[in-house]
């Protein structure tokens, strides 16, 4: 696959493949960091999911609480929009523990009221 | 009410100044028109805050709390939500009258010093000469993050997005994430305006087009918009006979910000031309004694760490000339090449101890380069980059001790011939 | 009254159009005790050519002696000022000023004589140093200036909504989202339907009809069964910047008028705005939509008058159409039904003529038979202005309603309990744009990207509606499509590839 890194405002082309041993490997980068992020991307992207979930008197936003698999992504939000609401949050609030088994929680970064 | 600083404006640089200017012993008050501290961070609901400051990666929101708090630990501080400022004087003993509207009154506030960080306000449609029907549907990028992101509603079904800068590409990955099909993230220039990790994790994730060298050239919808036509740009011009009609129910615009400098019009400071704002010295004080900007207000930044770096910058110094502590001498003007657009601040004074930030934009991408910054021939500071971006705005620290009699910052090439 | 019982109602005059001259012959036979109702086709009263003209009152040197054009546009203009205190709206007599190049004085000195043969008084030419004293920003080269110091400014579509509300408050009735389509005739009055055969179909009886509907009028004539008036549409596009440009004239700047109309003007608003334009090109009926070629010839013409204005400054790009009939006004009472009249073709100086022209129809009413009654005149009370509050007062108002110290729309300075205050007006209005129309929420230099999220949860929230029904201008311009879906959807684009090599270009 072919990308741009992310890790700094370089932002080299990064070529990612697997060789015939089945190693992934990185070319186009200026440093390590550069093959790490390519590497990643190519086995597991990992993403820190941020939205809204609706409540009776406005919105709550939300996050994870570290980075979690990109291909979750749209369930992660899916269990979030079915999650019931409880009568009320504050920041920092966990929202929901453990998201979809990938050791991360949901947690609540803001109570926004109408 | 008397206060010795008064701060316009409670988003990030404001906050930040407040911090700063109580610290220095100064009475301090900030003045926030909507119900709570935060600023635009409160909507701002995605990561990418604080990794400078904190080091660690927070989203809008928490970045916002994590100040607040400071703030609200501070002494000395009153901090008035829900309250307009409307009009600024001053009086004969060179006193700052603040006209400040609330639910709990009219009261004008007398303060030493005042620091303006209202931020930005987004360029409407009509500043872009956009053309066509004006109907319902258009919207600019940050009232569209408002209401879904605060309100929890969505504002269309299919998006063209105008204009790839930062705020443009986090609603396309929002709209999309609560349900909508944006159709497209179009660019007039030809590189994109945003970070490169917006275009990966907001359009790539999503197989969201992006559209460089193009632009929307019309509106069509009576009430609400049925779509729009966009067309290639050439030499900054659209090509009409290329045009293309798409099907849409919304537009949404992400073409620039412009200062929200009005309050001090009457003041007739001197304009820094470039930022649509204020030439400032290095304690970001403007040609008018006692009157401070910091923030998105002075020049546009792309980091809310820096943001608060200047919010700090500023208190400290409204802090120490509200208590008659700060005086100007001598100053210098930063001069710099024709590589560069403008610097912030626009003077600095020679000698004394610590090192002065200086911010300043370059006018395209230069790759492989080091900027110097030269007083008299002396180089006093020096920085390689592999690459220097136009959006990016960059910041050089500069040792006062090492500022003699002028300042000029320049763009050399690091290829050799 | 429910809209039932309006319906069953049978009325002595209907009115079709909600625009100047609809308000203002409303506002005379209500206040000459005729009971009436004005059917207006939109969410508003003003939304057609009102609200996209120059907002000037002129002083009736232009129009062709003899004309009713000439002779409305004088009588109208005596009349504005002693109008609008009556109805609480802003007047400014800032006169207006036509220039001229050396080469161009005797067509000016013409322009004058007709004016004097249309008894416009106190008209006169002013030269340097006086010109360019009053007016700096004049491109050298003008030399001469026509000064009609009785004319005047005002925001036509808030004299409109005044002129409404006064014919409201002393029982008069409006009926909006009533566009007529159908219209029949038993031998004691009309039935006009709107919306008809729909599941909201409306009707009203009434004696007489007066058709003010504007660029709308012809098609109505038409329902009524009369002949269809041949006309044209013009439309006119106009720049708008904002207030930070406010001293760039004093008064509207006019170049000579030639056989195509006006021209393209430099034009002060009341509000401390300026604006470019307008243009003149023929178009459909209602298509106020705006295109370069005339961004590009507003700023190509009025450079011939003025000096480069500040373009970076601007805040909107409007249009209006107006009908044009011939190059007079039609008034007329039809030969073919009874007890109907109609005006064609009110385009400049309708604004201007409008209150006359309602006089005089109110004068053909009595002579056709309608009884006239005295009432007690009940006064209609402007939108409180906090903008315009000292200190005291301001103290005072905020104490007795918190509301009124919530700042709405900051560029604008409109509290919360303004916006309120309008959303319980007569007319009650419940659209964006309506509520714009009277105190100027959204028309600040932010054009609403600020106060626009707000304005739509207090409207949903004063007049109990859901926030997906409140719109910009009626039914089909809504905001808000439904709730956030919480979980996206989106479809494989075979761009992606082509994407990545795009978005760094070397």
């Amino acid at each position: 696959m072919d990308i741009i890194c992310i890790r700094c405002p370089i932002g080299c082309h990064l070529h990612i493949e697997k060789d015939k041993n089945n190693n992934v490997v990185v070319t186009g980068n200026s440093c390590p960091r550069g093959a790490e992020y390519g590497k990643q991307e190519m086995i597991a992207p990992m993403r820190t999911i941020t939205t809204i979930k609706a409540t009776k008197k406005g919105t709550i936003s939300l996050r994870t609480s570290k980075d979690v698999p990109k291909k979750l992504y749209f369930e992660i939000l899916k269990t979030i929009k079915d999650e019931p609401l409880k009568n009320s949050y504050k920041p920092n609030d966990i929202f929901i523990k453990n998201i979809c088994n990938t050791d991360a929680d949901i947690t609540v970064t803001n109570v926004n009221e109408n | 009410m008397k206060t010795d600083v008064l701060v316009i404006g409670g988003g990030p640089a404001g906050i930040a100044s407040a911090i700063s200017a109580s610290k220095t012993g100064a009475k301090t008050t900030i003045v926030e028109r909507e119900y709570r501290l935060g600023g635009i961070l409160n909507q701002c609901i995605h990561n990418g805050f604080g990794l400078h400051y904190f080091g660690v990666e927070l989203t809008g929101p928490e970045y916002a709390q994590r100040f607040i708090k400071m703030l609200e630990d501070c002494e000395n501080v009153t901090i008035k939500c829900n309250s307009s400022v409307t009009d600024i004087s001053q009086d004969n003993n060179g006193e700052y009258n603040v006209q400040v509207t609330s639910p709990n009154g009219f009261e004008i506030i007398k303060a030493k010093s005042i620091i303006l960080s209202m931020g930005c306000r987004e360029r409407p449609a009509g500043a872009i000469n956009l053309v066509g029907d004006r109907c319902a549907g258009i919207f600019s990028a940050g009232c569209a993050q408002s209401i879904v992101n605060l309100q929890g509603k969505m504002i269309g079904k299919r998006i063209v997005i105008l204009g790839s800068g930062d705020i443009g590409l986090i609603m396309a990955r929002r709209l999309t994430c609560e349900g909508a099909k944006v159709l497209g993230v179009y660019e007039i220039m030809d590189h994109c305006g945003g970070l490169a990790r917006n275009v990966t994790q907001c359009l790539l994730d999503f197989d969201i087009p992006l559209h460089l060298s193009t632009t929307v050239t019309k509106v069509l919808g009576k009430k609400r918009v049925r779509g729009v036509t966009v067309a290639p740009v050439e030499m900054g011009k659209p090509i009409y006979e290329k045009e293309e009609l798409i099907k849409c129910d919304t537009l949404l615009l992400s073409v620039g910000l412009i200062p929200e400098t009005e309050l001090l019009d009457k003041f007739n400071l001197e304009p820094l031309p470039v930022t649509s704002s204020f030439a400032v010295d290095e304690y970001l004080q403007t040609s008018k004694d006692g009157i401070f900007v910091a923030g998105n207000v002075l020049h546009v930044n792309d980091l809310v760490d820096n943001v608060s770096h200047e919010g700090e910058r500023a208190g400290h110094y409204a802090g120490l000339f509200a208590q008659g502590k700060l005086t100007r001498q001598n100053a210098i003007e930063i001069k710099h090449d024709e590589h560069i657009r403008y610097t912030s601040p626009k003077y600095i004074y020679p000698g004394g101890e610590g090192e002065v930030p200086i911010s300043f934009r370059v006018d395209k991408e230069y790759r492989k380069v080091s900027i110097l910054v030269k007083s008299g021939n002396e180089i006093i500071a020096r920085k390689p980059a592999p690459v220097v971006t136009a959006g990016e705005l960059q910041i050089l620290n500069v040792e006062k001790s090492k500022v003699k009699s002028d300042l000029n910052i320049v763009i050399e090439s690091m290829i050799k011939e | 009254m429910s809209t039932a019982d309006t319906q069953e109602q049978e009325y002595e005059v209907a009115i079709i159009g909600g625009g100047i001259m609809g308000t203002a012959l409303f506002s005379e036979l209500v206040r000459a005790g005729i009971n009436c109702v004005l059917l207006e086709a939109s969410d508003d009263v003003s939304n057609g050519s009102t609200k996209g003209n120059s907002g000037i009152i002129h002083s009736g040197y232009d129009p062709m002696p003899n004309s009713l054009m000439a002779k409305f546009n004088v009588a109208g203009n005596k009349m504005y000022k002693a109008m609008c205190k009556r109805l609480s709206v802003g007047y400014k007599s800032c006169g207006t000023l036509v220039v001229a190049r050396e080469e161009e004085k005797e067509k000016l000195n013409l322009l004058m004589e007709r004016g004097k043969t249309n008894g416009v008084p106190s008209l006169k030419i002013i030269t340097d140093p006086l010109l360019h004293q009053m007016e700096p920003n004049l491109i050298d080269e003008i030399k001469y200036g026509l000064y009609a110091p009785t004319a005047g400014i005002v925001s036509p579509y808030l004299v409109c909504v005044a002129l409404a509300e006064e014919g409201v408050i002393n029982g008069g009735i409006v009926l909006k989202e009533f566009l007529v389509d159908k219209a029949e005739k038993n031998s004691e009055y009309y039935t006009i339907y709107g919306n008809s055969g729909k599941e909201n179909e409306k009707k009203v009886n009434a004696k007489y009809i007066v058709n003010c509907a504007g660029a709308g009028a012809d098609k109505v004539n038409t329902i009524f069964g009369l002949p269809s008036t041949p006309c044209i549409y013009v439309k006119g596009v106009y720049i708008l910047l904002d207030k930070s440009q406010n001293n760039f004239v004093h008064r509207p700047i006019f170049p000579l008028p030639t056989a195509l109309g006006k021209g393209v003007l430099a034009i002060p608003t009341i509000h401390g705005n300026v604006m470019f334009g307008p243009t003149a090109h023929e178009c459909e009926p209602f298509d106020t939509s705006v295109d370069v070629e005339s961004l590009n010839e507003i700023k190509a013409k009025i450079a011939t008058a003025v000096k480069q204005p500040n373009f970076r400054k601007t805040i909107k790009l409007f249009a209006g159409v107006r009908n044009k009939c011939g190059n007079d006004f039609v008034i007329k009472k039809a030969e073919q039904i009874e007890h109907y009249f109609y005006t064609l073709g009110i385009q400049s100086p309708g604004l201007t003529s409008a209150p006359a022209i309602a006089q005089y129809l109110c004068q053909e009413l009595i002579k056709d038979g309608i009884k006239t009654k005295k009432i007690k005149l009940k006064v209609r009370k402007p939108y409180p202005d906090l903008t315009e509050m000292d200190a005291k007062s301001l103290k005072k108002v905020i104490k007795e309603n918190p509301d009124y110290g919530k700042i709405i729309c900051r560029c604008e300075g409109v509290s919360l309990g303004e916006i309120k205050d309008v959303l319980n007006s007569p007319l009650k209005p419940r659209t964006v744009d309506a509520v714009k129309r009277r105190i100027r929420t959204t028309m600040g230099r932010c054009q609403g990207s600020f106060c626009l999220p707000k304005i739509i949860k207090i409207i949903s929230t004063v007049c109990d509606i859901p926030k997906e029904e409140v719109s910009l201008c009626g039914e089909g311009s809504e905001f808000i499509v439904g709730d956030i879906k919480q979980n996206g959807y989106f479809e494989k684009i075979k761009e992606t590839k082509k994407m990545v090599k795009q978005v760094r270009k070397n």
